[in-house]
């Protein structure tokens, strides 16, 4: 495979999709423009927004809401139960019943922050890899989207989507995180996995060596990936790389006009035709 | 204020009203709690709450004791819940946003809420005492 030429589409999209979700654009077609999306009415519009996304592209959407405790028992004492809400697209596999790829991402930033790579760009990446997911005739994995609500604050809404995960017993295949993909000073379109497991590892390397990228690979957990790992489910997390990343992270630097679109698309691609090899070696076992 | 102090607008024994009005928000929160998980809150305030509720019924002598120390209680507690969002704001960004978003007006509404509640109780614990022992 030659390493794809960047699709023009590809880049427009997701401008639109990172222009919308750090207040450069209407939010809501409306006068709603985000400067963060941190509290709770930034995120509930930002909850709005990506279901209509999703709701546009086929799948079928829900609402995974939840409320839970503080982080220790002293702030239970003074401040109420936390409540979040992760935004949840499916796409049915066309042939019989097969194990759930998850692909997600956070959807809130740090406060202050426009958070265009925290993570505007995740979403922007997995939206278009869903688009060309529904493109596919014949689907062999089933395919879940989640958007994560409060990552910022412990990863509180992906731990509450594991835990209602694991009590419904749902067969997964791998989870794929995406968290800070869109800076890439030194032009080398290098990405990070963190934590991969083997079989993971091995299909992202294949294609990133197709595609002439190169892979850093290093442990840990710091993003959504972390109670993945704790439950025992097979996890990556797709980053740039940790030596090339956002200066403005978590600040109001944080902007669109540092993002690097054609890296940010070439790393949609990237993920795209993994999550088809990762589907192809289905339908061979 | 002074009106109410003075019972001019209220009917004859409204005191004992003023102790369970002030249980209210320990209730709801420890519901709110057990309904999302762990219910030790609740039965923590409700260990509290049958506690003092003992001590009016059956013990005299510790009666006005323990409603005083409820009405202490209070006024700390909402005390201390203006000094936590002074903490929060020092301290700034590294603050959970969870948390931050709490410090609303209602938030801040509760706190006078429970040091008038507390300041009352503490005022009237004897006709509270004598109301319902």
């Amino acid at each position: 495979m030659q390493k794809p030429a960047v699709s023009e589409e590809t880049i427009a999209y997701q401008k639109e999709l990172v222009s919308a979700l750090t207040g450069k654009t209407s939010i809501d077609g409306e006068a709603a423009f985000l400067k963060q999306r941190s509290s709770p009415d930034e995120r509930a519009l930002t909850v709005d927004y990506l279901q209509s996304q999703l709701n546009e592209l086929g799948a079928q959407t829900t609402l995974h809401t939840y409320a839970t405790t503080n982080s220790n028992l002293f702030l239970d004492l003074f401040y109420a139960p936390v409540g979040g809400c992760n935004v949840v697209g499916e796409l049915k596999a066309t042939s019989k019943d097969r194990p759930f790829v998850i692909l997600g991402a956070h959807y809130d930033t740090e406060r202050g922050s426009p958070g265009a790579i925290d993570n505007a760009t995740g979403i922007a990446l997995i939206l278009e890899v869903f688009k060309k997911w529904a493109r596919i005739k014949d689907r062999t994995l089933n395919f879940k989207i989640v958007f994560f609500d409060q990552e910022e604050d412990n990863e509180i809404g992906s731990r509450e989507y594991v835990k209602a995960l694991r009590e419904k017993g749902t067969d997964i295949h791998s989870v794929h995180i995406v968290d800070l993909i869109g800076w890439d000073s030194n032009g080398n379109r290098a990405i990070s996995l963190q934590s991969p497991s083997e079989d993971l590892e091995g299909a992202y390397k294949t294609i990133a060596a197709e595609f002439g990228i190169s892979i850093e690979v290093f442990g840990g957990a710091a993003s959504d990936n972390k109670p993945f790992l704790e439950q025992g489910y097979e996890t990556v997390l797709i980053s740039d790389e940790s030596s090339d990343t956002t200066p403005y992270y978590h600040s109001a630097k944080d902007e669109i006009d540092t993002i690097d679109f054609e890296y940010l698309a070439l790393t949609s691609s990237l993920v795209f035709e993994t999550l088809k090899k990762i589907a192809d070696e289905q339908i061979d076992e | 204020m002074n009106k109410l102090m003075n019972n001019e607008m209220l009917p004859r024994n409204w005191e004992p009203y003023l102790l369970y009005v002030s249980f209210l928000p320990f209730l709801v929160k420890g519901i709110s709690y057990w309904l999302v998980g762990p219910p030790y809150l609740f039965f923590g305030g409700i260990a509290i709450i049958f506690l003092i509720l003992y001590f009016v019924r059956f013990r005299q002598s510790g009666a006005r004791k323990a409603v005083k120390w409820w009405g202490l209680l209070l006024i700390a507690y909402g005390i201390l819940r203006w000094v936590m969002t002074l903490v929060i704001y020092s301290v700034g960004d590294s603050v959970e946003s969870v948390i931050v978003y709490q410090l609303s007006i209602g938030y801040h509404s509760m706190s006078v809420v429970l040091i008038i509640l507390g300041y009352l109780v503490l005022k009237k614990s004897p006709q509270i005492c004598r109301a319902l022992g």
